[in-house]
């Protein structure tokens, strides 16, 4: 009652995984970046979006991947990211990493955690104040 | 404690590690560009740091399948990074860049100077094999990595704080 | 929204608490209600063991995310905080039931 009820509303479900995806995300570019000299590395970069764009055009009742789509609705909690190998041909004269690249997505995925973490704890502000019949 | 921001912050720490190292190796060069003797009696031989990658003990299994057992994807010889092995601790699963200090195999430069004191009988010296402008650009290389393993600290630091906030 | 399904916790009619069930429930109105607080205290004592092992995990150095505890933090507090005014509800209810003249 209290927990499915409460805490696995679809936004908030999606804040905790969006949060989830930037922190990911952030460890992949700092292994990145501390590795672009290494002889061989590859730059890896983790997809999560790319994934829920495909699912936003398959709507209607057509499950396409069991934990991708739910029917009629894009299913952001349910959608999982990967790590992959970044596949650029970029070559900085030992490997792929191209520090300008990841110097942004570094920018960006810190700002968007922390747009997350806020609208999280707003949204929880708002829950206790429901709860208490009163703004918290 | 080497998952999540916490892990990416060790992650950069060992990339700043590296940089450091490598601006190092670099002073070292420069300021040794015209030694022609050092204890063993032959010029100085110009250094150069080598990113390698160290393998976690999750990795290490997979390693050793590819008939290698220390767990290092290329061996170089060891400079003063001793205790950063893969056995010291370090997470199963982490991949993080140690560097090595390894000699320039590159030939000395030979110039003609028989007034010099380290000349041989015909007049010629043997100069380090040391480019400043290959210097400079390494140099500067390595500053900018080491901006940017920074900015990932900072990064990870703010994150950490926004989300005591949540 | 999630304020909907507060709102949602006032269909759980008080009265069947107090065995007065609605016509045709006799007593299988305060079983019910009975149960339900007594799966919604279990929750919230799971979310507070959550929370505990969250706290250990991060302290003994194995557990990931800090947003992970957090939200585990907040989430078990909020749970409790819904516990404590469905009990003070229910406590303002049976007052008020006592102050009726009978």
């Amino acid at each position: 009652m209290i927990k499915t009820g409460l805490f696995d509303q679809n936004h908030l479900s999606t804040l905790k995984k969006a949060v989830g995806v930037y922190a990911r995300r952030h460890q992949v570019t700092a292994e990145n970046i501390a590795n672009v000299e290494t002889q061989g590395y590859r730059a890896q970069e983790y997809k999560f979006e790319e994934y829920l764009e495909g699912a936003g055009r398959r709507l209607q009742g057509f499950k396409t991947h069991e934990g991708h789509l739910s029917l009629g609705r894009r299913d952001l909690a349910g959608t999982e990211g990967e790590t992959h190998d970044a596949e650029s041909f970029f070559d900085n004269g030992v490997n792929n990493v191209d520090i300008d690249k990841e110097m942004t997505t570094l920018a960006t995925n810190d700002l968007s955690y922390r747009l997350a973490t806020r609208l999280l704890s707003m949204r929880y502000q708002v829950l206790r104040g429901a709860i208490k019949g009163r703004m918290a | 404690m080497s998952s999540g921001l916490f892990g990416a912050i060790k992650t950069s720490a060992s990339g700043l590690r590296g940089q450091r190292t490598k601006m190092d190796v670099v002073a070292r060069n420069l300021a040794n560009a015209e030694t022609t003797r050092t204890e063993d009696g032959t010029p100085y031989r110009r250094q150069r740091a080598i990113f390698e990658q160290v393998l976690g003990d999750k990795v290490k299994s997979h390693a050793g399948s590819m008939g290698r057992t220390d767990g290092r994807l290329t061996t170089t010889h060891r400079g003063h990074m001793s205790g950063l092995n893969g056995e010291d601790g370090r997470d199963a699963g982490s991949i993080s860049s140690d560097v090595g200090v390894a000699p320039d195999a590159s030939d000395f430069r030979v110039v003609y100077d028989p007034g010099h004191p380290d000349a041989d009988e015909e007049g010629y010296l043997l100069l380090p094999n040391v480019n400043p402008i290959t210097e400079m650009v390494d140099m500067i290389a390595a500053s900018r990595a080491y901006e940017a393993n920074i900015s990932a600290v900072q990064s990870a630091k703010e994150m950490f704080a926004d989300a005591l906030k949540i | 929204m999630a304020v909907g399904n507060i709102k949602s916790l006032g269909s759980i009619d008080p009265r069947q608490a107090y065995g007065v069930g609605g016509i045709g429930d006799g007593g299988a109105g305060k079983a019910s209600f009975a149960n339900q607080l007594q799966q919604a205290i279990g929750q919230v004592d799971g979310m507070q063991k959550t929370r505990e092992e969250m706290v250990d995990g991060m302290v003994s150095g194995e557990v990931s995310e800090v947003h992970d505890v957090m939200i585990a933090a907040k989430e078990s507090q909020m749970a409790f905080e819904l516990l404590l005014e469905v009990r003070n509800k229910l406590l303002e209810s049976y007052q008020e039931i006592m102050r009726l003249q009978v």
